[in-house]
């Protein structure tokens, strides 16, 4: 099961200049500083680590810590 | 046996300055320079065409004296962006102007980033089934010519560039080992549409890049019977700074793998044979070429240093 601690141990591991303990779990990563790559090279570190699936199209749904678990949890229950 | 000899590039003058348009294209400084890297991108000078660039690469090849024109037995162009139509073959163009011998073959391989890599191989092959030593792989492929300059996913990406590569039987490097592959299930990420424009899937190329290449770069290595720390240079594809970067951190490459494309951009089939020729230094023993995209394919080289000592 994705947790937000998950998210955001692979948010630390990309290397950006984003201080991941201040992101709020609903903050919307693009207004925490994240482009179109960190938000891709996330989502490919959790595919990697945890078996989650996005595709293009629900790229608009995984724009926070909390959203990205909560759409795993929904792809994990279907 | 035949290897990888002298290289010569020609990466045309015109540069479009990509700060001097980001902000129409929607993309701020962090972005252009901590994730494309590319500040300038080459373009064609107005009225050439991918034949007049590779000319000028192969011109450049012939003015070092390391190979006439008359003693080319083959020519192997790289190009996705042929001249006119693309029949007839635009290395039977180059055959023509660079004045090469009758018993010069010539033909055109479709491929794009991976095209160097793996035509190489090809090129390589073709040679020693026929006991050929002077055969010539030229890449060119402005991309420029189907470019739409408003979408910033590839036109502060792409640059236009050739390079001429000189294979014989008295090379520079030996190829040790390879890697190549294919995913046609994911060739739509990267393609020209039918309204004659490039269209690039950046998140899926990043996707496949990020995990397929270091994949590569192991089993070439494994074949080699090397490690990555018995590597002097990785000279990776210059899709992006961000790509390269990410590769290099996968592979544990560290400061062996650069990203130098920055004041050209992503030249597709020519960033690796560019890097070659202007990247490795003289202490050089082993370098890892990998070329990715188009296709998707890739290909992976472990060259060895031919003329040490």
């Amino acid at each position: 099961m994705l947790t937000e601690d998950a998210v955001r141990a692979a948010m630390a591991e990309l290397e950006t200049d984003i201080e991941v303990a201040e992101v709020g779990a609903e903050e919307d990563l693009f207004d925490a500083g994240f482009d179109s790559l960190d938000l891709a090279d996330l989502l490919l570190s959790l595919q990697e680590s945890h078996g989650l699936e996005v595709p293009d199209e629900d790229l608009e749904l995984c724009r926070s810590i909390r959203a990205i678990v909560a759409y795993a949890g929904r792809a994990e229950a279907s | 046996m035949i290897g990888i000899g002298e290289i010569r590039s020609e990466i045309p003058e015109r540069r479009l300055d990509n700060r001097e348009r980001m902000e129409a294209l929607g993309v701020d400084a962090t972005l252009l320079e901590s994730k494309m890297g590319v500040e300038r991108v080459a373009r064609l000078p107005a009225g050439a065409d991918t034949s007049d660039l590779a000319i000028a690469a192969v011109e450049r090849l012939f003015a070092t004296g390391s190979v006439r024109p008359e003693e080319v037995e083959s020519l192997f162009l790289v190009t996705q962006n042929p001249d006119g139509h693309g029949l007839p073959h635009t290395s039977a163009i180059l055959h023509e102007r660079l004045s090469l011998p009758p018993s010069c073959v010539c033909l055109d391989l479709s491929l794009g980033c991976s095209g160097f890599v793996v035509g190489a191989s090809v090129l390589r092959g073709f040679m020693e089934s026929h006991g050929q030593t002077r055969g010539l792989l030229v890449t060119s492929d402005p991309y420029s010519k189907v470019l739409d300059e408003s979408d910033r996913n590839t036109a502060l990406i792409f640059g236009d560039a050739a390079a001429a590569t000189l294979l014989s039987d008295r090379p520079r490097w030996w190829v040790r080992a390879t890697d190549f592959g294919s995913d046609g299930s994911r060739r739509d990420a990267l393609e020209v549409r039918k309204d004659g424009r490039l269209f690039m899937n950046g998140r899926a190329v990043f996707n496949f890049s990020a995990t397929v290449v270091p994949r590569s770069i192991e089993s070439a290595l494994e074949r080699a019977g090397l490690g990555v720390d018995d590597v002097d240079r990785f000279l990776l594809h210059q899709g992006s700074r961000y790509i390269v970067e990410r590769i290099a951190q996968r592979v544990g490459a560290g400061d062996r793998a650069a990203f130098a494309a920055g004041d050209y951009g992503n030249t597709v089939s020519s960033s690796v044979p560019i890097l070659l020729e202007r990247e490795t230094k003289d202490s050089d023993r082993v370098v890892v070429v990998s070329g990715f995209g188009v296709g998707l394919s890739w290909g992976t080289a472990v060259l060895e240093r031919a003329d040490a000592d």
